[in-house]
């Protein structure tokens, strides 16, 4: 049971760090983050196996080799995520809150919607990368799959763990979101940065996606979920925090399948709400947050 | 003004022939009772809902519950499910409202999908993923609401009282403090503004309006499932705001008609262009609008276009002189 | 006669800076007393906690006799207690009616049910909202331009309606909070004649302000506050000629090494000066926030901008560094037009800034904010940029033991030593430095001063604002001084370093 909650738990740490990437550089909450996952792995499976699209009525038999399929999708996908900031966000110029939730609330269902034109409401799947015997560690079995989500998953984070510590351009990237003015006068070019957040957001949550792709089927309304929850693990840091929300997104996951197994499975969605309330209000309230806040909270 | 609309609603059912294009203009009827309350909280007072179907549910399952459950005859069990939303709205709302732009918006949004999972999930109560029905028809002594056109007069009078009742609050200090709260809570505050008080008021008057929208709906379809009361009608809600404008009763109106005109166009007339896309495509075209609507008039249709054309006719004005 | 306002031992910490610090004084009832201090004092923050925005760490607020401890913002108001802010916080979705009319309805009070229904009495007292409210734009002239959106108005007259919208709900206190910042003469003057009614009719008015006539002239007390501590109390003409006060302002007297006047030589060998303003104008919107600048500055030389808090000294290197569009005038730099440049463009072309209040990247190591600070040049090899690295931690060695830590865990004059560390690692050709002393202890001032001047040893051209008007002169060969985003004086340091005039520019008076 620990094994299939930090497998899950995984998925939702990768998403949850879509968010926190694109919403330290930009103070956007992308509510498309989901789709970003679906769309991935809709993608990939389009470009390795055999789909029909456009309601049965277009056959497509790329096939790929999976490996092939799978860079060229997250790339893909990272480009919609370039397209949504240079023509959806960028155009709106906005700080109103309410506006830009509403601007990526109606990216996520134009996708959605795209995403149901092409694909149409057949939920697909990825084959297992590779096939083989299931792994035991310990007392708990690990299917292969299973190790290639989690050890995918951990990569990723590893990987973006050096980018961000070690690259100059990842220092760069949170000095944006740090401090947006003083990273201006180093010398860095915000609008370039943000193109990278958002198109480094959307290809993890494409890999996310498409790393879930074999265990679950996608279908075109799998985002919705799938970025609800990558949303509650990213609030556990308060949107701010990447590693916060990497436990958060394990936290998530183990607690999803704890649950299932005590309550009935209809509820077990709700945990990521309940949990995500209590966390929500203890913000609120100020107590995960050091000092007694800041100069600038009333905003004087 | 009000008098026109009101003496165009009475008229129009009789112009109309066609039974469906009558409980079109019920739907209308009672998503304009829906989109005034959220107007009032998100153009006016300035809080996000993205959860709001979840007080149209209480409304159409309480009225459904009390009705089964309870005995209650169904002219009571509207407003007693009214009350019943308005209380947990009460309730909810104080902690829910200390929490701000995002961050409300999140939690609202998983509000509406616990309760989602509650109706699907406890069937003894609910009926589960099927809906809930059975509880008659709804009967304010002598009169049995049956038909469209019943229902037509029945929501839209309910609609024309919370119109006005909503533009006097507009026009009112409440109506003032809560475009106060908007522009500046911290302003608001130093000049005796009790926000908090305000904000959870709002809200639970925007719960009520949305309990009664439900509890008609129940009565005039006759079964109300999970389905009706998704995270994507509160979106859809919150489509019909934006687009009518954040900050106008009246655009609630234009939003709600709107919305379900382009949906109906869509549904007729997209079959005969493009085969059997329409309900996908409706969806992409919902949010290809959405987006350009928030990117080039965030005040929404009304005051957007509105204030557009004001600017052309003083533009005008200065190139003549 | 009982203190309408009594602060007892206030005090409030951010993070680790303190921000007010155990500041104890009364109001008496009817009297206008003035707050002053450099910036950074902590005047803005006193004002927050009296009216409540945030609660003190400690320390009690005591409000017509009864403590104003865990009362929230609207529940002062209710009582009497008004205010207003710097920055406007007007109700921009409203007209200016509307704005007033929200400041008077607490002296109305009627709820939702009543106003749903629109019950009669309702709509007598929103009539005679309206009329009041209309009274008190009548006062400031307004009245015309009642039912215009509030953003039609320019800013002087948008600043007037936010204090007539405070005054609306009859407070018997009211905190002024830099009321005269960007006003014109004549927008003074009416201002002045506001607060004078006010106080007339019996309100007082706690203001704070930098505006030296207007302050001088209508307060009867004045408190001055420096690094959270108040200093000094009591009558303006004591306050001016007050010592310490002085100092706080314009920095102490240090015997440093004099003046060398063979810097003024080396100087005019150069004819074509690395920087050249004309004529230069930047507005905030409708507010004029630069006032046709002409300045220049030589190669290698240390050329000082000083002048009090809110003189745009700011303004303009944000102006200089592309953060600000002007709109007229131009900006010369290696005899190269960067009008208009994006900031990116004007770093890359040898301009750095080092801004005010350091802005540090306080998550990211000491090391790391270095190495941002060469961005530009992240085309260097590794050995050149170690190089520089080893350069800075020469001048600054108490980097160099914290280079690994996270910038924000560093004191004040540590985070400012990382600031100008971080402006220097592009080897910019002109390294602009906003305010550096600002809430740093005198041994530190001195600390960055020298550093500065080492660094115009080895041919860096500086461009330093500050508010520490003797900490400047000190060390730079030529000064410009600022007042209200116009250019009041100029010449070389060690003619103003004696001139009287700078300390009038500063303190108003002799």
């Amino acid at each position: 049971m620990l094994i299939a909650g930090i497998t899950v738990g995984s998925i939702y740490a990768l998403i949850a760090l879509g968010f926190v990437v694109i919403h330290n550089v930009t103070g956007v909450i992308n509510f498309a983050q989901g789709e970003f996952a679906m769309l991935g792995a809709l993608v990939a499976i389009t470009l390795s196996e055999k789909t029909m699209l456009f309601n049965r009525s277009v056959s497509v038999r790329l096939e790929w080799p999976l490996p092939l399929a799978i860079a060229v999708a997250a790339l893909l996908v990272a480009g919609v995520g370039m397209a949504l900031y240079r023509f959806a966000i960028r155009p709106a110029n906005t700080r109103s809150v309410i506006v830009q939730i509403i601007i990526t609330i109606g990216a996520a269902i134009a996708l959605r919607g795209a995403a149901l034109i092409v694909w149409g409401t057949d939920p697909h799947r990825l084959p297992n990368f590779t096939n083989g015997a299931p792994i035991k560690i310990g007392q708990a079995v690990m299917t292969q799959q299973d190790l290639w989500m989690v050890g995918t998953a951990l990569v990723l984070l590893v990987l973006l763990y050096l980018f961000f510590q070690r690259t100059l351009i990842g220092k760069a990237l949170r000095a944006c979101a740090i401090n947006r003015t003083a990273a201006r006068l180093m010398g860095i070019n915000v609008n370039t940065m943000t193109f990278l957040a958002f198109a480094l957001s959307a290809g993890i949550g494409a890999l996310a996606g498409i790393v879930i792709a074999p265990k679950t089927f996608i279908s075109y309304d799998s985002g919705a979920f799938l970025g609800l929850k990558g949303f509650v693990a990213a609030a556990v840091g308060g949107l701010e925090n990447e590693t916060s929300a990497v436990i958060g997104g394990l936290a998530l996951g183990l607690l999803e399948t704890l649950a299932a197994g005590l309550l009935s499975s209809g509820y077990k969605d709700a945990i990521a709400f309940i949990a995500l309330f209590i966390i929500l209000f203890l913000q609120a309230s100020g107590i995960w947050r050091r000092g007694g806040g800041s100069r600038d909270a009333a905003g004087v | 003004m009000f008098i026109l609309v009101a003496l165009v609603l009475a008229v129009l059912p009789l112009i109309l022939r066609n039974n469906y294009q009558v409980s079109v203009l019920v739907f209308i009827g009672i998503f304009t009772i829906l989109t005034v309350g959220l107007s009032l909280l998100m153009g006016y007072a300035g809080q996000v809902s993205l959860g709001h179907a979840v007080f149209y549910g209480m409304g159409g399952y309480g009225a459904g519950i009390l009705v089964l459950r309870a005995g209650l005859p169904a002219w009571a069990a509207i407003p007693c499910a009214a009350m019943i939303t308005g209380l947990i709205a009460y309730v909810i709302g104080i902690p829910l409202l200390r929490l701000k732009g995002n961050y409300l918006a999140m939690a609202t949004l998983g509000l509406n999908i616990i309760f989602f999972l509650i109706a699907t999930n406890e069937t003894a109560l609910t009926g589960g993923p099927n809906g809930l029905q059975g509880y008659g028809k709804l009967t304010i002594g002598p009169l049995i609401f049956k038909s469209d056109r019943q229902f037509y007069y029945l929501v839209w009078t309910v609609a024309l009282v919370v119109l006005a009742l909503s533009l006097n609050i507009v026009n009112s200090r409440v109506g003032r403090a809560l475009r106060a709260i908007h522009g500046s809570e911290v302003a608001a505050e130093t000049l005796g503004v009790d926000t908090a008080r305000f904000k959870v008021q709002v809200l639970v008057l925007s719960a009520i309006y949305a309990s009664l929208a439900g509890s008609l709906y129940a009565f005039w379809i006759g079964i109300v499932s999970p389905g009706d009361f998704s995270v994507n009608f509160s979106t859809e809600l919150v489509v019909m705001v934006a687009i009518g404008g954040l900050a106008s009763v009246w655009g609630a109106i234009f939003g709600a008609a709107a919305v379900i005109m382009l949906t109906e166009l869509l549904r007729n007339f997209l079959p005969r262009l493009l085969g059997s896309t329409s309900g996908e495509l409706q969806i992409v075209t919902f949010g290809v609008i959405l987006m350009l609507i928030m990117i080039f008039l965030p005040e929404g249709l009304t005051s957007g276009i509105v204030n557009r054309l004001r600017a052309r006719s003083m533009r005008r004005q200065e190139n003549k002189t | 006669m009982a203190p309408i306002l009594e602060l007892r031992d206030l005090s409030k910490t951010f993070g680790g800076i303190i921000a007010v610090d155990d500041v104890s004084f009364d109001v008496q009832p009817g009297e206008i007393l003035a707050v002053i201090g450099p910036n950074g004092a902590g005047k803005t923050t006193l004002f927050n906690l009296i009216s409540g925005l945030y609660p003190p760490a400690h320390g009690d607020l005591i409000f017509n006799g009864r403590s104003l401890t865990g009362l929230k913002p609207n529940r002062r108001a209710e009582l009497g207690l008004a205010r207003t802010f710097q920055n406007l916080h007007m109700f921009e979705n409203m007209t200016v009616l509307e704005n007033v009319m929200v400041g008077r309805q607490q002296r109305a009070p009627y709820g939702l049910v009543p106003a749903a229904l629109r019950f009669p009495h309702v709509l007598r007292t929103e009539k005679r909202l309206r009329a009041e409210a209309l009274t008190l734009l009548e006062r400031i002239g307004l009245a015309g331009r009642a039912d215009e959106p509030i953003g039609n108005l320019p800013f002087g007259q948008q600043r007037m309606v936010q204090i007539v919208r405070a005054l609306a709900g009859e407070p018997c206190l009211i905190l002024l909070d830099e009321p005269a910042a960007g006003l014109t003469r004549s927008e003074i003057g009416a201002l002045d004649d506001l607060i004078r009614d006010m106080a007339k009719q019996g309100i007082t008015v706690l203001i704070v302000e930098h505006d030296v006539p207007l302050v001088m002239g209508l307060a009867q007390r004045v408190v001055v506050l420096n690094f959270g501590q108040k200093i000094a109390d009591g009558n303006p003409e004591d306050i001016q000629r007050n010592p310490e006060v002085i100092a706080a302002y314009l920095g102490e007297k240090r015997s440093l090494p004099s003046l060398d006047e063979n810097k003024v030589s080396l100087v005019s060998e150069n004819p074509q000066p690395l920087l050249k303003v004309n004529d230069l104008s930047a507005y905030y919107g409708p507010l004029c926030v630069l006032d046709h600048i002409n300045l220049q500055v030589a190669q290698g030389e240390i050329v000082a901008v000083i002048g009090a808090n809110g003189a745009g000294k700011t303004t303009f290197l944000n102006t200089l560094v592309g953060l600000l569009k002007p709109r007229t005038g131009s900006i010369r730099f290696d005899d190269q037009d960067i009008t208009g440049w994006a900031t990116e463009t004007v770093v890359a072309a040898g301009v750095s800034l080092v801004p005010e209040r350091r802005q540090i990247f306080s998550t990211l190591s000491v090391r790391d904010n270095l190495l941002l600070g060469a961005y530009m040049q992240r085309r260097r090899s590794r050995a050149e940029l170690e190089d520089d690295l080893g350069y800075i931690f020469d001048q600054f060695p108490i980097l160099k033991s914290r280079a690994r830590q996270p910038a924000g865990t560093l004191s004040g004059g540590e985070q400012q030593m990382l600031a100008v560390g971080r402006g220097l690692m592009s080897r910019p050709r002109l390294l602009m430095v906003d305010e550096p002393s600002v809430g740093l202890a005198p041994i530190l001032i001195g600390e960055i001063m020298r550093v500065l001047a080492e660094l115009r040893e080895h041919g860096t051209t500086i461009l330093l604002n500050e508010q520490n008007a003797q900490a400047a002169l000190e060390v730079a060969d030529r000064a410009y001084v600022f007042e209200n985003g116009r250019l009041v004086l100029e010449g070389s340091a060690a003619e103003l370093c004696c001139d009287e005039r700078v300390q009038r520019v500063y303190l108003g008076g002799g």
